[in-house]
């Protein structure tokens, strides 16, 4: 198979600079007054791929994605793009919020060069895309948020390109139009178009992205893998994470508590492979008679992957309550452990996120950082 | 569809120029855009915009020239709407051209197009309110009986001219007002006080010798006296042509300056 590049970045550089007061044009153009937002970023995008591209707020990202289309120009380096190129950064901004829905997606596709007679065609699909069909004749200045960004999103979508460049398109929109908008971009790679997608969402570049960057202060940290760029994120986010030893908890809050009911001296302790988790608890007499006590794992993007419960018939007032559960289940990466207690008469009480630790094991296969489970019983076969 | 991404620095006019020729189309898209901004929410919808011309045309035929009136070889409300008319295409593209890329900020800092179509639009979309002086002129021409003179080849070269103008004057607004907004702030006044020192409500000999050859130099002065000649064949001072070289230099420099700020004007509005 040919490979093509449809963009490629060669020591991209972006600088911009602070001036204070009357006589700010007679400042020098110092170190002090200038903010790299882009430190020489090198870069090249595949035909046909969807780039996840994650990092802080303020990392760069949105002014990489900018210099990308156009808008603003790099302060060095150089950009080859081949192909045309719509971008929806920071989406609403193309509308005018006195006219309808309808005239502003005319006027919006004609500015990204559509012609009318194409716009006439793609109203009807923008339209059902958006589920907007009662609120078309609407000013856009009384849509709700989710609403211009579901809008805007949909006429992007259906403009003919080569690159489509995201920025934080998804923001504010529900699970629903989330769905569809995976769906129609895996569609419009499958044509052969290239996607980049920027985002703060680990859902989103794990549904999508073949491929993902993450950038901090202006330079690509990680390229490669989504599952390990996430991990990467999560740790620089946390930086003291790296410090860590094997299998520590990380977190360690001594006591959660609630109305009538108390845990505390949480510990956990790791012995080889095996983990304990200990705590106490300590309930208001008399006032649950029996309940169920859960400790929920949940993997680094924060969705439950396995839990355990325990049912106790009455409840003291108070005990101290251990857990011993394998973790050898689990691939390698971070996971938080929440506690949750069910109780009669009817309470559900949920702590989210009380320990944090990281699971490093040293076996080959699992070093690309899948989450989840592994299904150590599954059978492979090869035939060539 | 191959497109380099470089610095500023190594932009050049001859490319950016090129450029705006693929995008010409958008001026015309702006321009739609910009009436349909203004009209949006209005019962009158196009004749709002229309009706602006009549109603300060009706004013000032009852009520100002009562009180003030020169005299002129035509009927002293010609004069004046003509006066009024190149006046006020100045001044509608000056001021909204001058601000245009801050009122579009929103569209200019996150889609790319050639930024200079944002102030040119508006270039375009004064045609509407012209059609509304045009419908007036015609109105009291055939009022008043009178015959444009056979200078009248020239009555749209001056609007050009007049248009010209407004955009050199709104571009350097625009250019100086993208970091620092204070120029865009004291531009309007600036504005409305220059039309004083512009005749367009009274010629140019009720002044003296040594304020008229100041007046010379009125970029303004030279449209308005401009559209007076080719209507009414009144006097044009050929001096008045040192305004029209006063234009052109605006308006290079304006695209020069703007061409190069291009690239990073997204950073600053």
């Amino acid at each position: 198979m040919d490979r093509k590049i449809v963009i490629s970045a060669q020591n991209l550089k972006k600088h911009y600079f602070i001036s204070k007061g009357l006589f700010s044009f007679l400042q020098k153009k110092e170190k002090n007054n200038i903010i790299t937002v882009l430190n020489g970023i090198n870069l090249e995008i595949d035909k046909g791929e969807i780039l996840g591209i994650i990092g802080r707020n303020g990392s760069g990202k949105s002014t990489l994605l900018k210099v990308l289309s156009g808008v603003t120009s790099p302060s060095g380096g150089k950009a080859i793009i081949n192909g045309k190129i719509v971008s929806a950064i920071e989406v609403a901004g193309g509308f005018n919020p006195d006219l309808n829905a309808l005239e502003n997606i005319r006027l919006l596709g004609r500015i990204w060069g559509v012609s009318t007679k194409e716009i006439h065609k793609l109203e009807s699909d923008i339209i059902n895309f958006s589920r907007l069909k009662e609120f078309i004749y609407l000013p856009v200045k009384k849509f709700s948020t989710g609403m211009v960004g579901r809008l805007a999103a949909s006429i992007i979508i259906y403009i003919k390109a080569d690159i489509y460049l995201f920025d934080e398109v998804l923001n504010g929109s529900d699970q629903l139009f989330k769905r569809q908008l995976h769906n129609k971009i895996l569609n419009l790679q499958s044509n052969g178009s290239t996607i980049l997608f920027a985002t703060h969402n680990a859902t989103d570049v794990l549904a999508l992205c073949n491929r993902v960057i993450l950038i901090d202060s202006g330079k690509i940290i990680f390229n490669g893998n989504a599952f390990k760029g996430i991990i990467q994120y999560r740790k620089l986010i946390q930086a003291d994470l790296s410090k860590l030893i094997l299998s520590q908890p990380i977190v360690n809050i001594n006591n959660v508590k609630s109305n009538n009911i108390l845990f505390n001296h949480i510990k956990m302790i790791s012995t080889g492979e095996c983990h304990q988790l200990s705590l106490t608890l300590l309930a208001a007499p008399g006032f649950y008679s029996q309940g169920t006590v859960h400790i929920i794992i949940n993997n680094a993007f924060d969705i439950p992957v396995g839990h355990t419960s325990f049912f106790m018939e009455k409840i003291p007032e108070k005990c101290n309550l251990s857990c011993n559960f394998p973790l050898t289940l689990l691939t390698d990466g971070i996971y938080t452990i929440s506690l949750a207690a069910s109780l009669i008469p009817e309470k559900w009480m949920f702590f989210p996120r009380i320990l944090e630790f990281e699971i490093k094991t040293n076996i080959k296969q699992q070093n690309d950082f899948i989450p989840g489970i592994s299904l150590t019983q599954a059978k492979w076969n090869i035939s060539c | 569809m191959i497109v380099i991404i470089d610095s500023s620095k190594n932009q050049s006019i001859a490319a950016y120029l090129k450029k705006l020729w693929c995008y010409r189309n958008l001026i015309l898209i702006f321009a739609y855009r910009n009436i349909q901004g203004k009209i949006a929410q209005t019962r009158l919808g196009i004749f709002i915009i229309l009706l602006q011309a009549i109603i300060l045309t009706l004013v000032f035929g009852f009520f100002i020239s009562r009180f003030i009136t020169f005299s002129v070889s035509y009927p002293y409300l010609l004069f004046a709407v003509t006066g009024m008319m190149a006046w006020y295409i100045f001044s509608y593209i000056a001021t909204f051209s001058g601000t245009s890329i801050m009122q579009n900020r929103q569209i200019a800092s996150k889609i790319y197009f050639p930024r200079i179509i944002l102030p040119f639009s508006y270039g375009l979309s004064v045609l509407l309110d012209f059609t509304g002086w045009l419908i007036v002129l015609t109105a009291l021409l055939i009022y008043y009986g009178i015959m444009p003179s056979y200078n009248f080849w020239a009555f749209f070269l001056f609007l050009i001219i007049d248009v010209i103008t407004g955009l050199a004057v709104g571009l350097w607004i625009a250019l100086l007002s993208i970091k620092n907004r204070d120029v865009a702030l004291f531009a309007p006044l600036i504005i409305g006080i220059g039309m004083f020192f512009t005749p367009v409500f009274y010629p140019v000999k009720v002044l003296p010798e040594y304020l008229a050859d100041i007046l010379y130099f009125n970029p303004l002065a030279c449209v308005v006296e401009g559209f007076r000649w080719s209507l009414f064949n009144s006097p044009f001072d050929i001096r008045f042509l040192w305004g029209f070289l006063i234009i052109l230099l605006l308006f290079i420099t304006s695209v020069f300056f703007f061409v190069k700020k291009d690239g990073n004007m997204a950073d600053n509005i």
